[in-house]
């Protein structure tokens, strides 16, 4: 049984400006690979159609995906860009590309999201769902002692 | 769930957008509007009604707290089902964009000359930001010389990574190519090594392609398929453009020909049906004059006759007959609610689609069964795609006919009719003077409270300057202040990669420091979904916006993220799928003396909501890139933010909340996206909705 519920001593709560909110997470490892793939595909397909990464290139997407860990689409993007210029694109025949020339532009980063994670909680009345489940626990259980 | 999204995807892409006859592409067209409506209300009811998660349920029989989760794990659901994930994602009906291409095309031609006036042939789009890669700009231009030389010396990718964790960068840049340049044999031995290594790996691939043939693993089959596979989508491609130029020829026609069928039918009809019109009239007024012992002021009540007697009639029956016990009942009723204070009364969901979709989806099925089915088979099979000109006259013509006729008819009868009563009071004037004078004043009395409340003016509306200011004027500052860009048609919702599970391991915990549950974050194809049920279907056309209810008509989005995590191109996604004008509110385009002070705020708020509500602009995104800095909370701002946070955009907040909430109706196509990776910066009163 659920019921709609409204926050404080029933008063209507101060409408705010967004309707709904989405949360736009870091990407994982897995989709980090996708990216790579994709994002490399995508430039060399700029300046030369025929070059096919599935078949012509041998890079290994886990590695650049697991050594870019806290980098996201944006970021990932904007490093094949500057790595696959077009004079690098016209020498991949002559010269494969290899994951250490994307992985020098990689450091390491520290990744901390916390605070998207309390925005989320507060924005989702988790907090104050938290907070009414506890209320409920303490007077159960008070009534239980008395 | 998999039926839906796989009949949704069938609908426009094999029936609607290849069906060419144009009244049959009318009547699938309501259905499949209707249809997109149920997909949106169905998301609602799914977000409504998705159980909580067994860590935030309260136990004890308690009241459940509602958690409006936006994002359904139904993982399981899919397993058992055998359906791929990727079967649930729709794809944009392809009509938003072809069925309103002139419009589009018109409103995109004016928007690039202002563009091209102010910022000469560069067209400006939307901002692409640049991140900083921890990396300096030397070794990024010499990455790929670095890189031959370690490829060279066949360096593991692990090694390297434990290197480069390491910040041991140097080691990988070999730079002393720019303090010595390489000796001529050097070079010549560099560039002997390039060419053999070339040659060598040609041959390899060479005697791997005939090792290969050898043992029957060749790849020239598959090669064949690929392109006997890009020779049938060419030809499906060619017949689809084929099929679209039919389609714009056929409706082009259907549309000519509506005004020369609407002359025929005058011609020919006209003359009886104004006849009927003014018999009908003509007895209905006696009748009335008759009952009334007057004469009707106008003809509501001539087409009220015909209407059955609505629910609210019959409310109002019900509560005569019931009179006073009700009003004890609902005495009692407040008392009780007063006691239940902010927990309203419980809920059920309801599986079945609400009639106001339910009822006219019957209807349109029912009229395309009728109208369609049996010409698709037998003898009357359409053989042209040219429309029908019966079934144009009988739906559309003869109506329009008939209402225009109605009005002339109307217009003289009432003509008449004033002509009579003017002849009747003349004659009373005299004997009455006294009674009139009073009746006057009640009258004006009542005309007040009959016109209601009036609508507050919008703050912008009374600035000087701004009445008299054409919505292409507003266009033009718009543009010359940098704020105007259009869709890059490149962007596709499906370009957002990623999986659908988002999952965390599961060695990981599902909860925090304070041992409470943690929500998943969501996946790159539940973002998709969701983006595409609350943004894009619902920008889709006119009416289904004027269809979708209230309560799930969405005016304004928060996407929050950290950066380079796809807010902006989202935002230019959903702008490339529905074709929509994008305006760019953020606090590096809002520059200049333009908009400076709390009046500059209004004046520009006013103007981009004016023109989103523009119907020749729509769709319009509104954009509002870093909105944490134009939703601070007053503590906030005393504190002064963080060194980074341009605390002047707060002068637009109170206008963008008045704008927002009352200048857009229901049936305008504009929706407001915020994006910020600053979230926590905002006052969480003003970023929240309803919930």
């Amino acid at each position: 049984m659920i019921s709609s519920y409204s926050e404080g001593s029933g008063k209507p709560e101060k409408q705010g400006f967004f309707e709904k909110s989405l949360y736009f997470p870091r990407v994982n490892n897995a989709d980090r690979a996708m990216l790579w793939r994709e994002f490399i595909q995508r430039r060399i397909s700029q300046f030369n159609q025929q070059i096919s990464v599935s078949s012509e290139l041998s890079l290994d997407y886990a590695a650049l995906a697991f050594i870019s860990d806290g980098y996201n689409a944006g970021q990932i993007s904007w490093m094949v860009d500057i790595v696959l210029t077009e004079e690098r694109v016209k020498t991949l025949s002559a010269e494969p590309l290899v994951e250490v020339e994307f992985a020098s532009h990689i450091t390491a980063r520290e990744v901390n999201d916390d605070r998207f994670l309390n925005f989320t909680r507060q924005i989702t009345t988790l907090d104050t769902v938290w907070k009414s489940i506890n209320a409920g626990d303490k007077s159960s259980s008070g009534g239980a002692k008395k | 769930m998999s039926e839906r999204s796989s009949i949704f995807e069938a609908c426009p892409k094999i029936s609607f957008r290849l069906v060419v006859q144009p009244q049959k592409r009318i009547d699938i067209k309501k259905t499949l509007e209707l249809i997109i409506c149920r997909v949106v209300n169905l998301r609602f009811l799914l977000v409504k009604w998705h159980p909580p998660n067994s860590d935030v349920i309260v136990k004890n029989g308690g009241i459940q707290p509602s958690f409006p989760w936006e994002y359904l794990d139904i993982t399981k659901e899919l397993q058992e089902l055998s359906i791929s994930p990727s079967q649930l994602i729709t794809c944009t009906p392809s009509y938003f964009k072809e069925d309103q291409l002139e419009v589009l095309n018109k409103r995109n031609a004016n928007v690039v000359s202002l563009l091209q006036e102010t910022f000469g042939n560069e067209v400006r789009l939307l901002e692409e930001k640049s991140w900083l890669v921890e990396s300096s700009s030397s070794l990024a231009t010499d990455a790929a010389d670095a890189a031959a030389d370690v490829a060279s010396s066949s360096v593991d990718v692990e090694d390297n990574t434990i290197a480069l964790l390491a910040e041991e960068e140097p080691t990988l840049h070999d730079d002393t190519n720019e303090k010595n340049p390489l000796s001529e044999q050097e070079a010549a031995t560099k560039v002997q090594s390039t060419i053999r290594g070339h040659q060598s790996r040609n041959k390899t691939s060479e005697y791997k392609v005939w090792l290969d043939n050898l043992v029957g693993l060749s790849n020239d089959n598959s090669s064949d398929t690929k392109n006997e596979l890009h020779l049938l989508e060419n030809n499906l491609s060619e017949n689809h453009q084929q099929r679209y130029q039919e389609q714009k020829y056929c409706k082009e026609s259907y549309e000519n020909d509506l005004h020369r069928l609407k002359n025929v039918v005058k011609e020919e009809e006209g003359f009886n049906m104004s006849n009927q019109l003014r018999d009908e009239r003509t007895k209905w007024i006696t009748d009335y004059t008759i009952k009334n012992n007057s004469l009707p002021d106008s003809f509501e009540d001539f087409y009220k006759k015909d209407l059955p007697p609505t629910d609210e009639d019959d409310d109002k029956e019900n509560k005569d007959a019931k009179g006073s016990k009700q009003k004890k009942d609902a005495s009692a009723d407040k008392k009780s609610k007063d006691k239940k204070d902010a927990i309203e009364e419980v809920e059920r969901p309801t599986l079945a689609a609400p009639q106001t979709i339910l009822d006219p989806l019957k209807e349109s099925i029912q009229i395309y069964e009728e109208r369609w089915m049996h010409r698709t088979v037998g003898e009357d099979r359409i053989k042209s795609q040219s429309h029908d000109v019966e079934m144009a006259k009988d739906l559309i013509v003869r109506d329009q006919v008939r209402s225009e006729l109605t009005i002339g008819v109307e217009e003289k009868l009432l003509s008449n009719i004033l002509k009579i009563k003017d002849m009747q009071e003349a004659a009373n004037t005299k004997k009455s003077k006294s009674k009139k004078g009073k009746d006057g004043k009640g009258k004006k009395k009542g005309g007040k409270k009959a016109g209601g409340k009036k609508e507050k003016p919008l703050p912008g509306a009374k600035l000087p300057g701004m009445k008299d200011m054409s919505v292409d004027e507003m266009l033009s500052i718009l543009v010359k202040n940098g704020l105007v860009s259009l869709p890059d048609e490149e962007h596709k919702l499906h370009d957002f990669i990623g999986g659908f599970d988002n999952g965390r391991p599961k060695l990981s915990t599902d909860m925090d420091k304070q041992e409470r549950w943690i929500p998943q974050d969501p996946s790159a194809l539940q973002l998709q979904k969701t983006i595409m049920e609350y943004c894009i279907l619902p920008l889709g056309s006119d009416d289904i916006k004027s269809k979708i209810q209230d309560d799930e008509n969405i005016r304004s989005l928060l996407f929050y993220g950290p950066e380079g995590s796809g807010k902006t191109r989202m935002v230019q996604t959903i702008a490339s799928e529905v074709g929509a004008l994008l305006i760019n509110l953020s606090s590096l385009s809002i520059k200049g003396d333009s908009f400076e002070g709390k009046e500059g705020a209004t004046k520009l708020i006013h103007m981009v909501f004016t023109i989103a509500k523009e119907k020749s602009y729509a769709p319009v995104l509104i954009h509002i890139d870093d909105c944490h800095e134009f939703f601070m909370g007053k503590g906030k701002l005393k504190k002064g933010g963080g060194s980074n946070i341009n605390t002047e955009m707060q002068r637009f907040q109170k206008d963008l909340l008045i704008y927002k909430n009352q200048a857009l109706k229901k049936e305008d196509r504009v929706l407001v996206i915020g994006c910020t990776n600053m979230p926590e910066v905002g006052d969480i009163k003003l970023l929240r909705g309803k919930w």
